[in-house]
């Protein structure tokens, strides 16, 4: 049958109601589904916290050893700063303390600002910030360079990661039984603190 | 409202159905002429856009059958137009039928076609008129031994040869069937006779279309013929033996019991003769091939495509519906889900509080603090100091007096980091994160100028450095002369070390190993 023979016109009302229902039937199917979609993700959520909130109810005893366990640590870290804001003013310190203690001729330092570390921990819930600090200190003995690093270590200010160090003999290095700096050592040491971190993961 | 409206139509009489629910109803029969017109019309009126199926008994009629090649789409349609141009040209109702393969030996097989035509619209005219003006939907215009294809098939003939012979309307009608294939159509118009007389003219009619079917070859002289006469009164039971007593002839007569058995009808759902048996079968199964004219029918197609749309509505529908169900059930099942988890959920968080109140006080998680703990300890473990690295150089240098130190330079962090040391591929393969590496820079005093004797003091300064157990590996960057040969080179012989120091300067570039 050619279509130049048909007569369109008692088509135009079930061309009409095909076209309304399936868009009608389109609607309700698009709502019903989204609808059926959107539950279907609540029930994930739903039963991914309750894996969760069982799971912690199930572990609860060796949470509460872990936290008798660790507590001690943390705190102590928290009073080093190791774990919180950095503690400049104790770090200042310490270095003042070990120069005293080392007996050297003194340290000029010079801080950084604080920036995200580039070291890859994991430490999920934290952000490991660190502060460079650039040490230049005056010797008499090379020896003078590791008591200097024992003694601020023992200090306990917080927690750093000695990067670099280069020891080179003083300009007047000649000779002679002056008390005065025969050579310079200059450190770069990272401060490092831990940060809880409050973006979301 | 009715699904078909049936017509059969004779030069001498009418007759009109309806076909409801696969039932034959308002059967009734007209003089062909004002009152079977005038009796149309109010059909048509009664029961508007229920498509028409006109079947015609007359003798104005044409069969050819034609051997063609086998071939598809627009060639196909091609080459029947213009056999059917060149076969039945005049005729104004025609079609063609594909009545199956016809073997021709070896692997072709060509198409066989029935060529039909009615050669005079006469008898259509008034009813065609009506039709017209009612914009009724024609279905289709066929001859009667057209239906009687479907009866000759539901009969299933012995021999491949079928005569089926009926008193119609019309007069006395023979089909012949090949295979079940309707092949050629023949109608005798007579007057009422007696049983007698009547055999008698079967027999005559019989003998002259057998006599055409062999001499128009439409079957070979020894093929086996069987006469099926359609005998619904019992008045034709002298026919067979009427009939020449040959080999390759043999009759049946055909109860209308047999016909309904044959059918799957009840013989109590049909009159008793076989112009309306015929308008069953139009009704029930109407032929594929109809002479009507695309034209004439075109009102036909868009009846078909108006229930299609009506019938897509209605499937578009119900799959909406189905599948919007199964959503809200989901959804239900969900919703029920959900609510027991968020049930059990709650349980155990009573649970957890209550056993969390037992816990020692902490600013944090125990995960937290954990973490925090344990990192605090993994960065403490990573911390190093120069000690090892200047024992190591203290220890080389023991044994070399004349090597003075000039400067010592630490690094501790991921290879690659220190230029000097991502020199070393050595380094770069072991894959090491952190290493301790350095390098030192110091001078032989005193110098004499002896350039080879310090270069050995150098080579085996390094050897020594790298006997140690925590050096990975030492390299020279710098001698005391520059020996490659792409750099220019000056000095004097002359040249008294003590008075140039800094004349036999080297460079040691020393990384320790990972472990350390």
């Amino acid at each position: 049958m050619k279509l130049r023979y048909l007569h369109w016109s008692v088509l135009r009302a079930p061309l009409l109601l095909l076209t309304a229902v399936s868009v009608m039937a389109l609607a309700v199917v698009y709502y019903t589904y989204q609808s059926s979609a959107a539950s279907t993700a609540q029930l994930a959520r739903e039963n991914a916290s309750l894996s969760s909130i069982r799971q912690k109810t199930a572990q609860s005893d060796q949470e509460k050893q872990i936290i008798e366990r660790y507590r001690e640590a943390y705190e102590n870290l928290r009073r080093s700063g190791v774990i919180g804001p950095e503690q400049r003013v104790n770090w200042l310190d310490a270095l003042r303390a070990a120069n005293h203690a080392a007996h050297t001729l003194g340290v000029d330092y010079q801080l950084n600002q604080q920036a995200a570390s580039p070291i890859k921990v994991d430490a999920a819930g934290y952000k490991l910030q660190q502060t460079t600090m650039k040490i230049s200190i005056k010797l008499l003995h090379e020896e003078d360079l590791q008591n200097f690093l024992q003694a601020l270590e023992a200090q306990h200010a917080g927690l750093y990661l000695l990067q670099s160090c280069s020891l080179s003999r003083s300009a007047n290095s000649a000779f002679s039984v002056r008390f005065e700096p025969k050579l310079n050592a200059e450190c770069e040491l990272a401060w490092l603190s831990l940060v809880e971190n409050t973006e979301p993961q | 409202m009715a699904a078909k409206i049936l017509v059969s139509l004779t030069a001498r009489s009418a007759r009109f159905a309806l076909f409801e629910r696969g039932n034959l109803s308002q059967v009734a029969g007209y003089d062909n002429g004002e009152a079977a017109w005038s009796a149309f019309d109010v059909l048509l009126q009664a029961h508007p856009a229920t498509p028409v199926y006109l079947m015609l008994d007359t003798v104005e009629e044409e069969y050819r059958t034609e051997i063609l090649p086998h071939v598809r789409g627009s060639a196909r349609r091609e080459m029947l137009k213009r056999k059917l141009g060149q076969l039945l040209r005049t005729a104004p109702y025609r079609a063609t039928w594909l009545q199956g393969r016809e073997p021709t030996g070896g692997k072709r097989q060509d198409d066989l076609y029935l060529f039909l035509a009615l050669n005079s619209g006469e008898v259509l005219r008034p009813y065609l008129a009506h039709i017209q003006r009612r914009r009724t939907p024609l279905a289709g215009i066929y001859l009667l031994p057209q239906v009687s294809q479907t009866l000759a098939l539901r009969l299933k003939c012995a021999t491949p040869g079928a005569l089926i012979v009926s008193c119609q309307q019309g007069g006395l009608r023979q089909s012949f069937f090949l295979q079940g294939r309707l092949r050629i159509g023949r109608l005798t118009p007579f007057e009422p006779l007696g049983d007698v007389a009547m055999v008698q003219h079967y027999v005559d009619e019989i003998e002259k279309s057998r006599l055409f079917l062999y001499n128009s070859r439409l079957l070979p002289r020894d093929a086996h013929l069987t006469v099926q006469a359609l005998d619904f009164d019992g008045s034709l039971a002298q026919l067979p033996a009427q009939l020449p007593q040959e080999a390759n002839l043999s009759c049946q007569c055909i109860s209308f019991e047999q016909i309904c058995k044959a059918l799957g009808i009840s013989p109590h759902s049909l009159p008793r003769d076989a112009e309306t048996v015929h308008l069953f079968l139009l009704g029930k199964y109407p032929p594929p091939v109809s002479l009507a004219a695309p034209q004439l029918s075109s009102d036909f197609a868009a009846h078909k495509l108006r229930w299609g749309l009506f019938t897509a509505s209605a499937g578009v529908a119900l799959v909406a519906l189905l599948w919007s169900a199964y959503n809200l059930y989901r959804g239900y099942a969900n919703q029920q889900a959900i609510k027991s988890v968020m049930a059990d959920s709650a349980r155990y968080h009573a649970q957890y509080q209550e056993a969390a109140r037992h816990f020692p006080a902490t600013p944090v998680s125990a995960d937290k603090l954990r973490r925090a703990v344990e990192t605090a300890g993994q960065l403490k473990k990573r911390t190093r100091t120069p000690e090892l690295f200047m024992q190591a150089i203290a220890f080389g240098l023991n044994d070399f007096p004349q090597i003075q130190l000039n400067r010592l330079t630490w690094h501790y962090g991921a290879v690659g980091a220190n230029p000097s040391a991502a020199n070393s591929s050595a380094i770069l393969n072991a894959g090491a994160n952190w290493l301790q590496h350095g390098e030192i820079e110091a001078e032989i005093r005193p110098f004499t100028g002896d350039y080879r004797s310090a270069l050995a003091l150098i080579e085996r300064f390094a050897a020594v450095l790298r006997g140690q157990a925590v050096v990975a590996e030492v390299s020279i960057s710098k001698l005391p002369v520059d020996l490659d040969p792409a750099s220019a080179l000056h000095g004097s012989t002359q040249d008294d070390a003590e008075t140039k120091p800094g004349a036999a300067q080297f460079k040691l570039n020393i990384v320790l190993k990972r472990s350390s």
